[in-house]
């Protein structure tokens, strides 16, 4: 089940595409983001905690683990079957719409019907 | 090296509230050190920018993710607020330097501190006839007794954005923090102490400093330029629409809209105006486009910031 009407901001999506293979923590977070944009997203730490309070806000990751590292906590976090269910979705709908560019076949189908025809 | 970069993380992290501190400052700071070069000394300039405006965001309460609805309404509230301590300013002037008789003042500021709290309570229905009584008890000793200050715009924008509170909204009421009280007193005395520019020209350049403070408030805050566009209309119709006091022959009013036999209406307009040489010709339609345009720019800043917040 997804989030009702929740619609991801691009680095929202970024962030739990990254965490589709596993729990990870902040820094990890920010790594696999700009690797997974190409560098399109390049998250700064505070932008980051800010979009990982709204993601577990919206129940879509949780705290999977919380460990002392270097004196100072450090928290892994882990999607729910929420949060991959609504990346998953985002997904699609972000394929779908760049299908109807990337793929000629598809959009001579969908605009196939009789008051599609072009005069 | 890592000892001093921690110490002045943390001191850059002073932006965020204690609690959110207490629960994300170590965290935080953990991630910052671990992209920290060996011999950083210094935070980069990119994580201070991002710490301070979230620090800031998560302070006013612009962080969470809300439903559309209620931004607009509290950006409402807070216009609200500012428009009534904008009309309590002068009344506290005149008290303070006894233009006004002792009665009147006594009424006028149980008035302001009923509607206020009503306002900051939520309680839209009751403050609606509160500001309007108000609003009367000006309009009446402006008209009766000639004491002091005319019809306060900025009550009558106030009464226009809580009669769309009443009507639409009657049942929600936002939550408010304690020290949410303090923008009240705040807002008065400054407002208060602030000698507003009766000169056409300066005012225009109020009116454009209000508009881009909005503008830029959308960063930060979507109910930012909601609040900007009330106080942009109240503080237009004050320039617009003056009305002359009793012995006033040089009043530049415009267009006087109380018909009372004491004021003879006048739709010319004095200007230009010149200053330092330089000639402004400020008029009625120049104001009005202004008006239209600022607020508009103003409320589809709004809608686009409060459209984006909504996504997660």
């Amino acid at each position: 089940m997804t989030t009702q009407g929740a619609i991801l901001r691009a680095p929202s999506y970024f962030v739990l595409a990254a965490l589709l293979d596993g729990p990870l923590h902040g820094y990890v977070i920010i790594k696999r983001v700009s690797a997974l944009s190409g560098d399109s997203v390049r998250l700064a730490a505070g932008t980051l905690y800010a979009i990982l309070d709204r993601l577990t806000e919206a129940a879509l990751i949780e705290v999977e683990k919380e460990e002392i590292v270097n004196g100072r906590a450090r928290r892994s976090y882990a999607l729910t079957p929420e949060g991959r269910d609504t990346v998953q979705a985002e997904a699609q709908r972000l394929a779908a719409a760049a299908a109807v560019v990337t793929n000629p076949a598809l959009r001579q189908s969908a605009l196939s019907g009789p008051e599609m025809r072009l005069a | 090296m890592t000892d001093v970069l921690a110490w002045r993380y943390r001191a850059v992290m002073l932006a965020y509230p204690r609690s959110y501190r207490a629960r994300r400052g170590d965290e935080l700071l953990d991630t910052l050190l671990e992209f920290a070069a060996p011999d950083q000394r210094w935070p980069t300039l990119r994580e201070v920018a991002s710490i301070l405006v979230e620090g800031v965001r998560e302070r006013i309460g612009a962080a969470r993710r809300r439903p559309s609805r209620m931004v607009w309404i509290q950006g409402l509230q807070i216009m609200v607020v500012l428009l009534l301590a904008g009309a309590a300013a002068p009344v506290l002037t005149d008290v303070a330097r006894q233009q006004l008789s002792a009665g009147a003042g006594l009424a006028l500021i149980l008035l302001a501190l009923a509607t206020t709290g009503a306002v900051l309570r939520g309680r839209w229905v009751a403050a609606l006839p509160l500001t309007g009584a108000w609003l009367a008890a000006q309009v009446y000793l402006f008209t009766v007794s000639w004491q002091v200050f005319p019809i306060s715009w900025y009550l009558l924008a106030a009464v226009l954005a809580l009669a769309v509170l009443a009507g639409r909204h009657r049942s929600e009421r936002p939550v408010r923090s304690a020290w949410w009280l303090l923008a009240v007193p705040a807002a008065t005395a400054l407002l208060t102490g602030l000698e507003l520019p009766t000169r056409p020209a300066n005012q225009l350049i109020v009116v454009a400093l209000l508009a881009v403070a909005g503008l830029a408030g959308t960063l930060l805050d979507p109910r930012a330029p909601i609040v900007a566009a009330g106080l942009l209309v109240a503080e237009t119709l004050r320039t617009l629409v003056e009305l002359p006091t009793p012995g006033d022959t040089t009043s530049t009013g415009v267009i006087v809209l109380l018909p009372t036999e004491n004021i003879q209406a006048t739709m010319t307009w004095t200007a230009p105006h010149t200053s330092t040489g330089v000639v402004f010709f400020v008029t009625p339609t120049w104001w009005a486009l202004a008006l239209g345009l600022g607020t508009a720019l103003l409320f589809l800043a709004s809608h686009l910031g409060v459209r984006r917040r909504s996504r997660i």
